[in-house]
């Protein structure tokens, strides 16, 4: 009889156990959330820039496991063996939220035609989540 | 069996950057001579914790539209930077602060472009929300 008294109580603190320590933990990686607005690509969002010129970018982001890098990537439409601009910002590190606002500048010798925009946060969880916009180099 | 639960106290509030205090700098519009020094001053504050801040210049001689102050400032035509005037400067503010009140001496450069330019100022709090607010500034001769 005690045997199986003493099996109850191990069954039962191990349920309980079970219980009391199965609440929410953050570290799930389903209920990480990015978000990211892109409100400006091109000066006035025109979706142009001029070669030599700077590249107005602007981005609301939201992260809920914390930002850990955003990624800019610019590559040619359809010809792959023109030369991609990639820019990694650190600077977000830590941040829940940005108003991301960067001048990027594009070579005067950046070849001109339309470009795809990659845009990619990675939170501190490593999930990341990209949003794509077209890019007209001139 | 609450004890794992923090949530209740989560912090959703974003710092908050007040240019309305005395002598608050740069305002919008402000029109400031190359060469000469920008007393920055603003008023930070937060519901918890303040965590840091930067400042950050650029030119805006294209005219993009950051400014996050209302009205209109008046812009010299648009023109392709030469020489442009950059400067990016990180500051941490004590822990477990409020309310902090930031002052610095910024040395204007006399070299660079003069013309339009964005002065912006980003604000994070301890838990790492942001907030950034953008001021139309006008360098001249």
């Amino acid at each position: 009889m005690n045997k199986y008294i003493s099996k109850i109580a191990v069954v039962t603190a191990f349920v309980s156990f079970s219980f009391f320590t199965s609440c929410n933990s953050d570290d799930d990686n389903a209920q990480d959330t990015i978000t990211i607005n892109l409100t400006e690509v091109g000066s006035g969002n025109s979706g142009v820039v001029s070669a030599g010129n700077d590249l107005h970018l602007e981005a609301e982001i939201y992260a809920s496991a914390k930002i850990a890098t955003i990624e800019v990537e610019l590559h040619h439409e359809t010809d792959a063996s023109t030369p991609e601009i990639h820019l990694v910002y650190t600077e977000y590190a830590g941040f829940l939220n940005a108003d991301f606002h960067k001048h990027i500048d594009i070579p005067a010798h950046q070849p001109t035609g339309n470009y795809h925009l990659h845009f990619t946060v990675t939170d501190n969880q490593g999930n990341s989540s990209t949003v794509e916009h077209d890019l007209e180099i001139e | 069996m609450t004890g794992c639960s923090n949530d209740n106290d989560k912090d959703t509030t974003k710092p908050e950057i007040d240019m309305t205090i005395s002598e608050a700098f740069p305002t919008s519009c402000a029109n400031i001579q190359k060469g000469s020094t920008i007393y920055f001053k603003a008023l930070f504050k937060d519901n918890q914790a303040l965590g840091a801040y930067s400042i950050d210049i650029h030119n805006n001689f294209n005219h993009h539209n950051h400014d996050t102050e209302t009205g209109n400032c008046d812009f010299d035509p648009e023109k392709t930077p030469i020489n442009p005037w950059t400067e990016i400067l990180t500051f941490s503010i004590p822990a477990n602060t409020q309310e902090f009140v930031a002052v610095h001496s910024i040395n204007i450069p006399d070299d660079i472009d003069s013309g339009d330019y964005h002065f912006m100022i980003q604000l994070t709090d301890a838990q790492g929300w942001a907030t950034m607010k953008g001021i139309s500034i006008k360098i001249i001769d």
